[in-house]
């Protein structure tokens, strides 16, 4: 079965970094793996060196946007639309890497209506996701967008927290989130970044209905790779980063043979 | 059989017990007033709706549906007892889903599993058609838990492969077949056709729902008028149960019920009273106890037990003589092939592939013959983009061109049964992968010609006498052959928008779901599409062409009474006489006079908004509120099954392209509501309609699911100058 993980933070929480680092510790294992980035700043790919216009890998969006507008496509004219759409969504929006593949929801378009995408990726994506041991869903903060229709079984919600008291509350708000788009999980983890203090770290040891995994370690070449926008993927191995986010995961379960 | 009988009483009286005693509880800790309903469904709980036409929407009202069941509980063994005893389960198990859906218990989760639970409305009518045409060849209902992985994994796969739908529910030691088919990494879902229910044995009530629903959805049947519903099972249904492991109480009980709906039980155990193996059909109850059915292997012998069932239920397949070396069926329709899992590509990004179906004259084809001209892509390195022509040559003496892209959009169907091949897109888009695992099981270019040469004469035995199939890999041929073939898809594309009603005598009727909705029939013009979206005008004549005597008839016009509404002599006279004398009249391009009838698998209902002077448009997937304060569902409540109500109707969503559409009231310009996700998916489509009708920004004038009340709704429209409220007045 698939195991279909989230991570979600306030924004500068490290929860892309996070993200990053879990595709590169899950994909030493060589099972398949399936990425999913829908935070509308997308520099999930970028973290972990791929370059989407190069690769000409498009955003779900644009291409759904370019398809509403009745743009191109003349060859795909006499097909009907739900096929034209797998079939778009197959060959210009997933990213095929050797160690992972990867798939980029894209910023919000001006009409601000995302009914259309996500219903239609309500059929893709969990089907797709068949196919693949593990799938990394890359959220914005909150959970507003992982939208019940795009995911709405999962198997383990990571929070990334950054040290302030607003976290505390973001993780409240999260679980509510959850209620109400009806989205299902197995495991609500908090996982604390590199900033925090030990005794921070007690508060959020035994918040209710959630298990607290442990610290990501301070890494100066995790500053310097974003800084220079090289692949976290090149880590060395035994970086500070990369072998706390193992051990964090080991603990959720994930990765590990 | 007596043993069974007692069984199933006793197990009947434990039921409504339970049932019972948890509705109790629910109440005095919820209140009495928690709403109780299952997500996605119409018909309320469908089974106590079936059978006392009460609307259970309530916790409280559970209590009477309790009440009910109890006084059916007999006292004594018979025949009408078993009846009774079934009926009370199913009534007492559903009330207790009802009590853990009132608690938010359902659909089930269980180690992290989620649970399918009821089979929504969308699927239902969505597979209506399959069934009625055979796509789907039956229902097979499974409880308990298999002997071993192994059998469970088989079991489903030739379910699958025989295309049948398969409904998981049941334990064994709290050993349940879902736990041992999600150990195996078997996709389960709507998609594959293998949908869960839940893991113990009261959640088989979901599959006799589901059975309900269909009479009421499809069968026109009412509220509480059980012996129709029971009737249209029984006739039309082709469902069985299939009990895997030891049977308790509750079981018998439970298979009592489904006996009533005419659904036969076949045990994989010995049962007391029934002889192994029987086989005098039709049979209720069966027994293939799992040790002595005959075979080398578990392998073998749930095979086998796959085979029995389907013999006893009466289910007779589209037998294929397909021989491969990967499973096949609509089962692996959906499967997904990584790159890093691929043997070979045709096709897809930067690559080139086309498929192109021509007919010949018969003396130029060879019937079955494959070539492959260009290097064999065995020979190419693993993952390899090899460029693709395939031309499939067909000869037939009924053979017409106009056939030719109903048969070639069918290779897409054809190729992606196949275990381990994706095919997308079409024409010169064509895109195959093929994996690893099937390559190194054998699966090469020459199976997939196999697959065509085989499907096209078993879909379209009468049109096609020959078929050739030839695929080139080598870049120049492939493209100096793309020429050709893409002037036709040029052709084909000018005629498929030029045909007009106007030019041709002949309609087509559409009378396949009659099998389901017996009165109800389609007719089919050139300009409208038939309500369930799957067939048009060429489909239908195609149809003819292959089966003369089949669900399609050529429907002559005759002399036209109204061209503004369509209305046609020879359509009326047709229409009354395949319709059990049931409708009159009716037109074609009208909805207020005499509007054409509504089985149950139309892809939108229409509606009146007297308010706003025109008509909503609710596509079968929004399962939300309307301005008009009823839901999709409600509305095939009224005129599902066969029903002629002015003022409502069941179209195909293409319809809403058409000149035709609604000519007789205005056309498109009457659309005041449409379903978000219908105006979004169609909005290129509907944009063009909009300015071939001269109201460009009609669209933004529709409002959509964001307004679902008729004191929001008047507003908007006069808010943006909507055209339908300065129309001749509708009523």
């Amino acid at each position: 079965m698939t195991r279909r993980v989230v991570s979600t933070g306030r924004g500068g929480s490290g929860k892309t970094t996070f993200m990053a680092l879990a595709v590169k510790c899950l994909s030493a294992s060589s099972q398949p793996l399936l990425v999913i980035d829908v935070d509308s700043d997308q520099n999930l790919a970028d973290m972990l060196g791929v370059d989407l216009e190069k690769e000409k890998v498009r955003t779900v969006l644009d291409v759904l946007f370019d398809l509403q507008k009745g743009n191109s496509y003349e060859e795909l004219k006499s097909m009907p639309m739900p096929r034209k759409i797998e079939y778009l969504f197959h060959s210009d929006c997933v990213y095929e890497g050797r160690k992972f593949d990867l798939i980029s929801l894209g910023v919000k378009y001006t009409t601000g209506c995302y009914c259309l995408p996500t219903d239609l990726l309500k059929g893709i994506i969990p089907r797709m996701a068949n196919s693949y041991q593990y799938m990394l869903v890359d959220t914005p903060g909150g959970l507003e967008h992982l939208n019940r229709k795009v995911v709405s079984e999962v198997d383990d919600i990571f929070v990334i927290l950054d040290p302030s008291l607003k976290s505390i509350k973001n993780v409240q708000r999260t679980r509510k989130i959850t209620r109400e788009l009806d989205i299902r999980y197995k495991n609500f983890y908090l996982v604390a970044n590199h900033k925090f203090s030990d005794d921070l770290e007690e508060q959020f040891r035994h918040m209710e209905g959630t298990t607290y995994l442990g610290k990501i370690d301070y890494d100066v070449n995790v500053e310097e790779y974003n800084l220079t926008g090289r692949s976290l993927l090149e880590l060395p191995e035994d970086s500070p980063a990369c072998l706390s986010v193992a051990r964090i995961l080991a603990k959720a379960g994930l990765g590990g043979n | 059989m007596e043993r069974i009988i007692v069984s199933a009483i006793k197990g009947a009286a434990a039921a409504v017990q339970l049932a019972s005693k948890l509705a109790d509880e629910a109440i005095g800790e919820l209140g009495p007033d928690a709403p109780v309903s299952f997500p996605n469904t119409a018909y309320y709980l469908p089974v106590i709706y079936g059978f006392s036409g009460q609307k259970v929407e309530k916790l409280g009202d559970l209590t009477s549906a309790i009440s009910y069941a109890r006084s059916l509980l007999p006292a004594a063994p018979g025949e009408e007892a078993i009846k009774k005893a079934g009926v009370a389960t199913l009534i007492a198990a559903e009330a207790i889903e009802g009590t853990r859906f009132a608690r938010g218990e359902q659909p089930e989760l269980r180690g992290g599993y989620q649970f399918n639970g009821p089979i929504d409305d969308v699927r239902l009518r969505a597979w209506g058609v399959q069934l009625a045409d055979g796509t789907i060849s039956g229902v097979a209902a499974i409880i308990g838990a298999a002997r071993s992985n192994e059998v469970a994994v088989t079991i489903v796969r030739e379910l699958q492969s025989r295309g049948l739908l398969t409904l998981l529910c049941g334990n064994v030691n709290d050993r349940s077949i879902v736990d041992q088919l999600l150990e195996s990494g078997v996709e389960l879902g709507y998609q594959t056709l293998t949908v869960t229910l839940g893991s113990d044995t009261v959640s088989a009530v979901y599959a006799l729902g589901y059975a309900s629903r269909l009479a009421f959805s499809f069968g026109g049947v009412g509220a509480g008028d059980s012996e129709q519903m029971l009737a249209w099972n029984r006739e039309r249904a082709p469902v069985f149960v299939l009990a895997l492991g030891e049977i308790d109480e509750l079981k018998c009980a439970a298979a009592a019920g489904a006996l009533s709906y005419g659904f036969p039980l076949i045990a994989d155990t010995p049962l007391p009273g029934i002889t192994p193996f029987g086989k005098e059909a039709p049979q209720k109850i069966a027994s293939a106890p799992f040790d002595e059915i005959p075979g080398d292997d578990d392998v073998q012998k749930a095979r086998r037990l796959v085979e029995y069932c389907l013999e006893t239920r009466g289910i007779k397949l589209k037998t294929s003589e397909l021989s491969l070396p990967v499973a096949y069926g609509s089962a692996f329709e959906g499967e997904v092939v990584r790159r890093s899992d691929m043997q070979m590509e045709f096709g897809g990004k930067g690559g080139t592939c086309f498929e192109w179906l021509t007919t010949s004259d018969m003396d130029k084809v060879q019937d079955g013959k494959i070539d492959l001209v260009g290097p064999d892509p065995a020979g190419f390195e693993t993952g390899a983009n090899i460029p693709l022509g395939i031309i499939i040559e067909v000869a037939g003496r009924k053979m017409e061109k106009d056939f030719e892209p109903i048969l070639e959009r069918q290779i897409h169907h054809f190729m992606n049964g196949a275990e381990g091949v994706q095919h997308q897109g079409q024409r010169d888009i064509a895109w195959i992968r093929i994996s690893k695992a099937a390559t190194s099981r054998g699966l090469d270019l020459g199976h997939l010609g196999h697959i065509l040469h085989t499907r096209l004469h078993e879909q379209f035995d009468s049109l096609v006498d020959r078929v050739q199939v030839t695929f080139y890999t080598e870049m120049e041929k492939v493209r100096e052959l793309m020429g050709p073939a893409r002037q036709v898809y040029r052709e084909r594309n000018e005629r498929t928008t030029s045909l007009t009603d106007e030019g041709t005598d002949t309609y087509y009727s559409c009378t396949l779901c009659q099998s389901f909705a017996p009165s109800h029939v389609c007719v089919i013009n050139p300009e409208r599409v038939g309500l369930c979206g799957a067939y048009n005008w060429f489909d239908c004549k195609a149809a003819y062409e292959i089966n003369p005597t089949g669900a399609n008839q050529p429907v002559p016009k005759g002399n036209p009474i109204d061209p503004v509404k369509g209305e046609w002599e020879g359509v009326n006279r047709f229409v009354y006489e395949h319709s059990g004398r049931n409708i009159e009249r009716f037109t074609l391009y009208s909805i207020m006079d005499a509007p054409m009838t509504t089985c149950g698998c139309c892809e939108c209902v229409m509606a009146i908004v007297p308010e706003a002077n025109g008509f909503l448009v609710i596509s079968r997937e929004d399962y939300g509120m309307t301005p008009i304060g009823m839901t999709f569902s409600t509305v095939m409540g009224v005129i599902g099954g066969g029903h002629q109500t002015q003022g409502m109707m069941g179209i195909g969503k293409y319809y809403l392209t058409s000149p035709k559409f609604i000519k007789a009231e205005g056309g498109i310009k009457r659309i005041v509501w449409m379903s978000k996700n219908l105006k979004e998916e169609m909005r290129e489509e509907l944009s063009k309609v909009c300015q071939r009708e001269g109201a460009p920004n009609l669209l933004d004038s529709i409002a959509d699911g964001s307004i679902t009340t008729i004191e929001e709704l008047v507003p908007f429209l006069e808010q943006r100058h909507h055209p339908a409220l300065g129309m001749e007045p509708l009523l």
